[in-house]
């Protein structure tokens, strides 16, 4: 418009002013007036170019304000979203989070997240490297898609599980220029995949234990099976849960028939009333119990009788099961009758012989068959002697069997310990002066009276005296202590004898043993002194032991605990 | 043996080897003998032969009944549940030792611990005692 005012305004300069300029040549009024026109062409081009620019211009104008307008309103939109969406200007390094982003970590929406504090506060410090991998190997190409599981610190400063999703955009020469990603909170996801392989641990753990436990229990239930021993399972109300194969044999019933049934049942039509009543109580008070004298009812309505072990089961402190382990001891006890009755009569026919030798060869030493020469008396000395060391072997000999058998009579009794030490060393007097040995006694002030076998100790202390007096070589000295402490009787006997040699120590105590310098010096001892001692040590619940160098000596000490006085009937 | 009155011991000893030594040490002694090898045979003799001043009494006898059952036998009765009774015996059961010092006997011998002349000393002494 201004243009054309101005184009208006010079023609009209140009009329004017015409006359004079071209009056002298014409022709340069043609050159004018052809430049003029050609100006005005000109400008009028211009003109229009001028014009296209500036709407091209204004258009521009107007795309980039659509531009922005639409990026406000987009920016507006995703800070307005709820999902976790984050858009990423890779080329200026800003990122927007959306509202929704903010609210799932915690954060207020108005509050200010960028990219700074994304990187350096937000993910977590041992994730960032990952992270950028799974970045840069998106934008590298390699991936399809950027996907990330990471964690990020919400605002409470608990971590949280991310998911990220997304896919670059490239410029045109393909370099990455954004991403909008999609996050979302997988935490609980993550936590459930913590939970699920842990609990996948624990049942791999679990399985391997099972597995485990079934084996053990297969090899149980086949060492159960295996056994010759009748096995029962019980539950807590007595009734059968299972029985072996064993037990299936001995009594002829199958477990079917059995099963359910209280365990008494098969007991109650031949065992002793008593012994019966025993057994349920210890049943009821879960005490363990064992008996050699059940009597077990077959089906076929035989019987036998059984060493019943009856053991209960425990889980956590309380009883889940009973277990019966029955052994069939029918023989056993037969034989173990046969044996004490065998030991009864071999003691009564070995020793009658030896009785008549005695009695003969004392009365003929009394010249009751006429008066002897010295040389008769001293043989018959001989076989005299002889046969008081064979009566002593048999008695012996008894004794240890009857130990072993467990058929050692017991009587127990209010004893004076210090009285039955005294006669034994009275008795062995003859030795002593023979010998010249000096006997030592060093007897504690008061020694209470043990509830005990006399004859038991005196076989006890017999033995250990007369060995030290038996090895001790003549002038050597024998000491005896006897105290009482702490409710046990302390016995040492020592001599200064030939001793035992090291090498033979351990076998001191077994059956028959005797060491070889003893065997010089008596070669009549029978091995079984010191054996006796032992086991009858070891019935009072008592000890033995030893301490002895060759050539020097031994010191033998025993160790017997006071015994419940109770049981001692008092006899007088 | 202080009195003019010979002592009569009855011998129940199943061994005869063994009941010749006691008989003949006991008559040497001074005593009067009688002997028998069983219980009832016992009893018999000492109701037709008695009255008796000890008894010596063996276990092991012939027959069913042992030492046990004539023990039982002679306490029971008012007449010689007095006699003192001497148990000499090899049996080594611990029950009967006990058994017989229950029912009363003076005393217990094992057999072949002893010496006869111990044995017979030891009688002669608890005649003597029971005299005073």
């Amino acid at each position: 418009m201004i243009i054309s005012l101005l184009l208006l305004f010079l023609s009209i300069l140009l009329m004017f002013f015409a006359k004079y300029l071209f009056y002298e040549n014409p022709k340069h009024l043609a050159y004018f007036v052809t430049a003029f026109i050609a100006i005005l062409f000109l400008l009028r081009l211009l003109h229009s170019m001028v014009r296209k620019m500036q709407i091209a211009l204004g258009r521009a104008e107007g795309i980039i304000k659509v531009l922005r307008d639409s990026r406000d309103r987009y920016a507006l939109a995703v800070s307005g979203i709820d999902d976790g969406i984050w858009d990423w200007d890779i080329k200026s390094g800003e990122i927007i989070f959306s509202s929704g982003w903010k609210k799932m970590l915690g954060y207020r929406a108005d509050e200010d997240i960028d990219a700074m504090r994304f990187w350096n506060g937000i993910v977590h410090k041992d994730d960032v490297k990952m992270l950028n991998n799974a970045i840069q190997y998106h934008f590298d190409g390699r991936t399809k898609h950027y996907i990330a599981e990471y964690r990020v610190k919400s605002r409470n400063g608990l971590y949280k599980w991310l998911m990220d999703r997304g896919t670059v955009t490239r410029d045109e020469k393909g370099r990455p220029l954004r991403m909008v990603v999609s996050s979302r909170d997988i935490t609980n996801r993550k936590n459930a995949e913590f939970a699920l392989k842990s609990r996948t641990d624990e049942l791999r753990i679990a399985n391997k234990q099972i597995k485990k436990e079934i084996g053990n229990t297969r090899k149980f239930k086949q060492a159960v099976d295996s056994s010759t021993d009748s096995v029962m399972m019980l539950d807590t109300d007595g009734s059968i849960e299972y029985v072996n194969p064993s037990l299936e044999r001995a009594t002829g019933y199958d477990f079917s028939e059995l099963r359910g049934k209280i365990f008494t049942t098969l007991y109650q039509e031949k065992t002793k009333a008593e012994l019966l009543q025993k057994i349920k109580e210890a049943f009821l008070r879960g005490r363990a119990y064992r008996s050699e004298d059940v009597v077990v009812s077959k089906k076929d309505g035989g019987w036998y009788t059984q060493e019943f072990s009856l053991y209960p089961i425990r889980k956590d402190g309380r009883i889940i099961h009973f277990v019966v382990i029955g052994q069939d001891i029918t023989k056993r006890k037969e034989v173990d009758t046969a044996k004490s009755e065998f030991v009864s009569l071999a003691s009564h026919q070995l020793r009658t012989p030896l009785s008549a030798i005695r009695w003969y060869s004392e009365m003929l030493l009394d010249g009751v068959g006429g008066e002897l020469n010295k040389q008769q008396k001293k043989y018959l000395q001989e076989v005299y002697n002889a046969n008081i060391r064979m009566i002593e072997l048999v008695g012996t000999l008894l004794d240890v069997s009857r130990l072993d058998l467990g058929k050692f009579p017991i009587n127990k009794k209010m004893t004076n310990v210090s009285y039955v030490v005294e006669t034994i060393i009275k008795e062995l007097q003859p030795i002593i002066e023979k010998k010249n040995l000096k006997v030592t006694k060093k007897f504690a002030e008061k020694i209470e009276d043990m509830c005990i076998d006399p004859k038991m100790l005196r076989m006890v202390f017999h033995n250990l005296i007369s060995n030290a007096l038996k090895y001790t070589p003549e002038n050597g000295e024998i000491s005896i202590v006897l105290k009482q402490e702490s409710g046990k009787l302390f016995v040492e006997v020592a001599d200064t004898g030939c001793g035992i040699p090291k090498e033979q120590q351990s076998k001191i105590f077994t059956k028959l043993f005797r060491a070889d310098n003893a065997r010089e010096i008596d070669s009549s001892g029978t091995g079984l002194g010191l054996y006796i001692v032992r086991v009858i040590v070891e019935k009072m619940k008592g000890s033995i032991r030893f301490s002895s160098e060759e050539n020097k000596g031994s010191t033998f000490y025993v160790i017997i605990p006071m015994q419940d006085k109770k049981e001692c009937v008092a006899k007088n | 043996m202080s009195e003019n009155e010979k002592k009569t011991i009855l011998v129940l000893e199943d061994d005869q080897s063994l009941l010749d030594a006691i008989t003949h040490q006991f008559v040497m002694n001074g005593f009067n003998v009688i002997s028998s090898k069983n219980t009832d045979e016992g009893l018999y003799k000492l109701e037709k032969e008695g009255p008796v001043d000890v008894i010596w009494l063996d276990h092991y006898l012939i027959g069913e009944k042992d030492g046990l059952d004539f023990v039982i036998k002679i306490k029971s009765s008012p007449r010689w549940k007095d006699i003192p009774v001497f148990v000499v015996s090899n049996s080594s059961g611990n029950k009967s030792i006990q058994s017989y010092m229950r029912l009363g006997v003076d005393q217990y011998y094992t057999k072949s611990d002893y010496d006869l002349q111990q044995i017979i000393n030891d009688i002669k002494f608890s005649i003597e005692k029971k005299k005073d």
